[in-house]
């Protein structure tokens, strides 16, 4: 498993353990990233190209790593503003993601096979609500695979540790209506 | 069920659902624990089915950071009698403070319409520009993809942009401040006011 402070710290020493460290970081990082972007609907060359920018960024921006977040919160967040980025080149009035992906949805009326069994239904569940609400699902399986705090998902969002609370609480109050078909397993 | 009650339930939810450890709490989180699952399998598929960005790609990589001088030198430590490294630093000071001074009427105003107006009472720099949202969202976005957190704050008509830059300022970092012809502040807080061109 990589080391994310040693490979910052090792970024800003330069020779052989700068280029170390963007090859270990690549080599950790380069596929979540690739598929972050995928997830936010950009096409395959795009996210191969913003995976470049990403780490010509992380390497750019090393230096400013203030250890104020941990190491790996920090790489995400280039990830999440290099993105954004390059959204609003294409939608200058785009200030958020969430603007981008969040659609009204009804959830209740699609027609929901709910599959053999609760993990089955919870899945499909997802899978809709993440069509939905791609960047609040992002959040939450990026948090989940990553095992973030609400803090670091603060730090991650940009947000208060309050209004991160409030967007856990949004998160969870939109995917509800997703688990309907779910009930009977959830009792 | 009370508004505070609901936001711990969320929290509890939340903490379920990314905590690698058996909550005390199983019997009532099957949903988070069911969620947790489906998120993993689905990482887990979704990355497999990605092909792996290739060793040219890596080399594709450290070519362009050496074509912008991102690849640093090694790092020598060199023991330097403490008289000649103050004389050294001496000698860097007059030679910055000749530079700035040459260089002073030079100075170009910025393209685009942008007039640098000088420091309010605050000590933030004011820019006048056509559209001050999109500039000061602009550099937020410029400094943070450099992993510099800047906030941008709307006050009226008056965009309020902070950022606290670690010292002494990256190259890059002053290079994006000096290009919108702003001083490098020696605190290392940079605060800028934008408001529209022609407003009082």
């Amino acid at each position: 498993m990589v080391n994310e402070d040693e490979c910052l710290k090792k970024l800003k020493l330069g020779g052989k353990p700068q280029i170390l460290a963007i090859t270990e970081l690549f080599n950790a990082y380069s596929l979540p990233f690739k598929r972050y972007f995928i997830k936010h609907r950009l096409s395959l060359e795009d996210a191969e190209d913003l995976l470049q920018e990403t780490f010509i960024n992380i390497v750019r921006g090393a230096d400013n790593f203030r250890h104020d977040c941990k190491a790996r919160i920090w790489l995400w967040t280039i990830a999440k503003n290099t993105m954004l980025m390059r959204l609003r080149k294409k939608n200058p009035d785009l200030q958020d993601i969430h603007e981008l992906a969040d659609v009204i949805a009804d959830p209740q009326t699609q027609d929901t096979d709910p599959g053999p069994g609760l993990e089955d239904c919870v899945e499909d569940a997802f899978q809709r609500y993440a069509q939905d609400h791609t960047a609040r699902a992002e959040a939450l399986t990026l948090a989940t695979i990553h095992g973030w705090s609400t803090s670091e998902l603060a730090t991650f969002l940009e947000r208060s540790i309050g209004a991160s609370r409030e967007y856990i609480s949004q998160c969870r109050k939109l995917f509800k209506p997703y688990l309907e078909p779910c009930r009977d397993w959830l009792g | 069920m009370t508004g505070s009650d609901n936001n711990k339930d969320d929290l509890d939810w939340f903490s379920t659902l990314t905590s690698s450890e058996p909550t005390s709490r199983a019997a009532e989180d099957r949903e988070a624990i069911a969620l947790r699952k489906a998120i993993k399998q689905r990482y887990a598929s979704e990355l497999k089915s990605l092909q792996t960005p290739d060793e040219l790609a890596l080399k594709r990589l450290l070519q362009r950071c050496k074509q912008e001088g991102l690849l640093k030198p090694p790092q020598r430590f060199r023991f330097t009698p403490p008289i000649i490294s103050g004389l050294l630093a001496i000698a860097a000071i007059l030679v910055l403070t000749l530079t700035i001074l040459i260089q002073q009427p030079l100075n170009k105003l910025p393209q685009d319409d942008t007039v640098y107006r000088g420091l309010d009472n605050s000590g933030a720099a004011i820019l006048s520009v056509p559209h001050p949202r999109k500039a000061a969202n602009a550099l937020r976005d410029e400094l943070s993809a450099l992993g510099v957190t800047a906030l941008v704050i709307q006050s009226d008509e008056v965009w309020l942009l902070q950022a606290e830059l670690t010292l002494p300022v990256a190259e890059r970092v002053a290079q994006i401040i000096q290009q919108q012809s702003l001083p490098l502040p020696a605190d290392g807080k940079l605060r800028v006011k934008y408001i529209k061109t022609g407003s009082p």
